[in-house]
């Protein structure tokens, strides 16, 4: 309901797969357009998030494994046109970025709501006062 | 300058009747923070297998040299100024580095966990 279907999800990620692989120039501007009609796509389930409060611990969780795994092959994707300096095309430059902030707002939110329900875990004492230490130190030079 | 952002560094804590801890941490400032105070912004990798709200999880792919990688995952809460008197000089010194794209994926994930109020 709030997540991609188990369809369109499974044929996003096969073609952010294929785009790793096949980054042909011929293909950029099919891809442009398969972004833009994408982005629209997520931008609309960011609007229908506000139910995200009433799912339950099962739903929750399939909304978390859905976007974390979109997110993570859409970053390997990402990653490959950054390594390739976006072929010089700003336009794609631009719509994967906007493609990546939304999917990362979308997989932040849901492990937020996903996480709430798991144990805490408690950073040890030493730690946290080591990293007061360090800033405290730091930031007591800086000022000063 | 002598770490980059996204470097893996590690910085020493005493733990009270044990001695001295090596943890690992991710540099997450930009060079500009570096030329005007000298200092890096990190975030601590904790020894973990816990799925929990604060806890990014870190994957071969994320990392230049993934065989290098911290085990555990960064905490989004655990941040920590440092300059590079910190810094601990070992043989892991430089050797693993996080990928830009990966970096800020990890700033987001801190922003949205660690420093917003509910986003919906």
């Amino acid at each position: 309901m709030l997540a991609l279907s188990a369809n369109l999800q499974y044929n996003v990620e096969g073609i952010f797969e294929q785009m790793i692989h096949f980054q042909d120039e011929h293909l950029v501007n099919d891809f442009k357009e398969f972004l833009v009609r994408f982005l629209e796509e997520i931008k609309h389930i960011d609007t229908s998030l506000t139910n995200i409060k009433n799912l339950d611990r099962n739903d929750l969780h399939t909304l978390y494994v859905d976007f974390k795994q979109l997110s993570s092959v859409f970053d390997k994707l990402h990653q490959s046109y950054y390594d390739k300096r976006y072929m010089d095309d700003e336009e794609l430059k631009s719509l994967l970025k906007s493609t990546e902030k939304q999917l990362h707002k979308l997989a932040n939110i849901s492990h937020k709501y996903y996480t709430k329900h798991l144990p805490i875990e408690k950073a040890p004492d030493y730690l946290k006062s080591g990293l007061v230490q360090y800033s405290q130190e730091v930031l007591n030079k800086k000022l000063s | 300058m002598s770490y980059d952002r996204g470097d893996v560094i590690e910085i020493s804590f005493n733990i009270p009747g044990e001695g001295m801890k090596h943890h690992p941490a991710i540099i997450i400032s930009n060079e500009e923070v570096y030329n005007i105070d000298g200092i890096y912004i990190c975030v601590m990798v904790t020894h973990s297998d816990m799925s929990s709200y604060f806890a990014f999880d870190l994957e071969a792919e994320m990392f230049v040299n993934p065989n290098n990688m911290p085990e555990g995952k960064a905490k989004a809460h655990l941040i920590a100024y440092v300059e590079d008197r910190h810094v601990i000089k070992n043989a892991y010194t430089k050797r693993c580095k996080m990928k830009k794209i990966y970096v800020d994926r990890l700033v987001g994930f801190i922003a949205s966990t660690a420093l917003s109020e509910d986003e919906i």
